[in-house]
């Protein structure tokens, strides 16, 4: 009987490391992830609508029935990201996440104000070389400010942007409408970048 | 990978021999009753998370029930896990922090063929939006009924306070149709809220679900 506790144990403990393997494993693994679907659904940079569908097909799940999206996905090993958005007088929010799922970043319409909004999106070694005379601060926060737009450091190379933005009403439609297909998201080629210059 | 083919030669040797000469508590049985233990152990437990969106912070209020950090950087692993799973992408808390409800306030499902009544007080929150979903999570079909509502056009009290109709057929003040024929959820989302950096979560009062009557 001594035996067959000791097994039941010893199963338990490979269990529980069973559990936490698989549970580790997964946000790398899933291939239905929202990085992966949209992926599927645009090219690289492409700005993408989405809109909430009914019964689940949507490609995101969980949106808002009452606001606005779009999306675009970026890889950061061609070059920094440059999003830029006119940001309208209602509820409007731009998130960041990594190719995992993480919202790493996210600013909205009260922080930034209505109007044109830049944002570049670098990993470490790219902040350094936008900035060489801010690399004591931006490479630790990874967030920084300049005058004209905000620079935001990435975790991790692969992720995309989610836009919001509230309709307040039919007569909104226009604004949003014109806030959405203003928004951009492209690759920066840096100067001395490989493959810099010789287009 | 050697200890997982040893156990898998085990129990294709027990297979094997086992009109012979099955022992029950020799060291093969006793390695194949921990392998099984250990997958179903630690597989099921994996689901059971999975499935049931348990071993993340929650905060309840009522039958309100709303996760956070799901998707922050300070998300653990069974967060990272489950938004993975349902290929979300939940904001952080101080920009978003959504409530579902699937029950009412004294526990019985939301359903198409009841009526209720939402009674609301201030939210401290620049703005929500409340929606009338299927039990899934859904947005119902279209069907010419208003299934969502926000705190820019809900009609409010002099104090505050609101109060919103849910039912098939439109009702004078606020109201949300509930659609046919369906189990429903109620989901309510709070953007730009102070709530999480303030710590005015743990006393946030949502609005109670009071169910009228059921046809």
């Amino acid at each position: 009987m001594k035996s067959v506790l000791l097994s039941v144990v010893a199963g338990l403990i490979l269990g529980a490391l069973i559990h936490i393997a698989s549970i580790l494993t997964i946000p790398w693994a899933a291939e239905n992830n929202a990085w992966s679907r949209l992926r599927g659904l645009a090219e690289i940079n492409e700005v993408r609508r989405i809109e909430p569908d009914a019964s689940g097909k949507s490609d995101l799940p969980d949106l808002d029935p009452a606001m606005h999206y779009a999306v675009c996905h970026y890889d950061l090993a061609r070059g920094p990201l440059q999003i830029r958005a006119p940001v309208p007088r209602t509820y409007w929010s731009l998130a960041l996440y990594d190719r995992l799922g993480i919202n790493y970043y996210v600013i909205n319409d009260r922080i930034v104000g209505p109007g044109e909004l830049e944002v570049w999106v670098a990993n470490k070694t790219q902040l350094l070389e936008i900035e060489p005379e801010d690399s004591e601060n931006s490479g630790t926060s990874g967030e920084g400010e300049s005058k004209d737009r905000l620079i935001v450091g990435a975790p991790r190379q692969q992720g995309f942007a989610v836009f919001r933005l509230l309709v307040p009403g039919a007569s909104f439609e226009q604004t949003v409408e014109q806030a959405l297909s203003g928004t951009s998201c492209a690759t920066i080629i840096l100067p001395g970048a490989p493959g810099a210059g010789n287009g | 990978m050697s200890f997982f083919s040893g156990g898998v030669r085990a129990l294709r040797r027990i297979r094997a021999d086992s009109a012979r000469d099955w022992q029950p508590w020799s060291n093969r049985f006793n390695l194949a009753m921990a392998l099984a233990i250990s997958v179903v152990a630690g597989l099921g437990g994996t689901w059971f998370v999975l499935a049931s969106s348990r071993g993340i912070r929650a905060i309840e209020s009522g039958p309100w029930r709303a996760v956070i950090e799901i998707g922050s950087a300070q998300a653990n692993p069974y967060a990272r896990a489950i938004i993975a799973r349902q290929g979300s992408a939940p904001m952080l808390a101080a920009e978003l922090i959504s409530f579902t409800a699937a029950r009412d306030s004294l526990g019985g499902q939301l359903r198409s063929g009841c009526v209720y009544q939402l009674r609301g007080t201030q939210i401290e929150t620049r703005l929500w939006t409340l929606a009338v979903l299927d039990s899934k999570g859904h947005i119902l079909p279209a069907d010419g009924g208003r299934h969502q509502i926000t705190s820019l056009d809900v009609v409010r009290e002099p104090d505050g306070s609101f109060e919103i109709a849910l039912a098939e057929r439109a009702t004078p003040g606020n109201w949300l149709a509930t659609g046919r024929d369906h189990k429903l959820s109620l989901s309510m989302r709070l953007y730009d809220t102070p709530l999480f950096a303030n710590g005015g979560l743990a006393s946030l009062a949502m609005p109670e679900i009071v169910p009228v009557r059921c046809s």
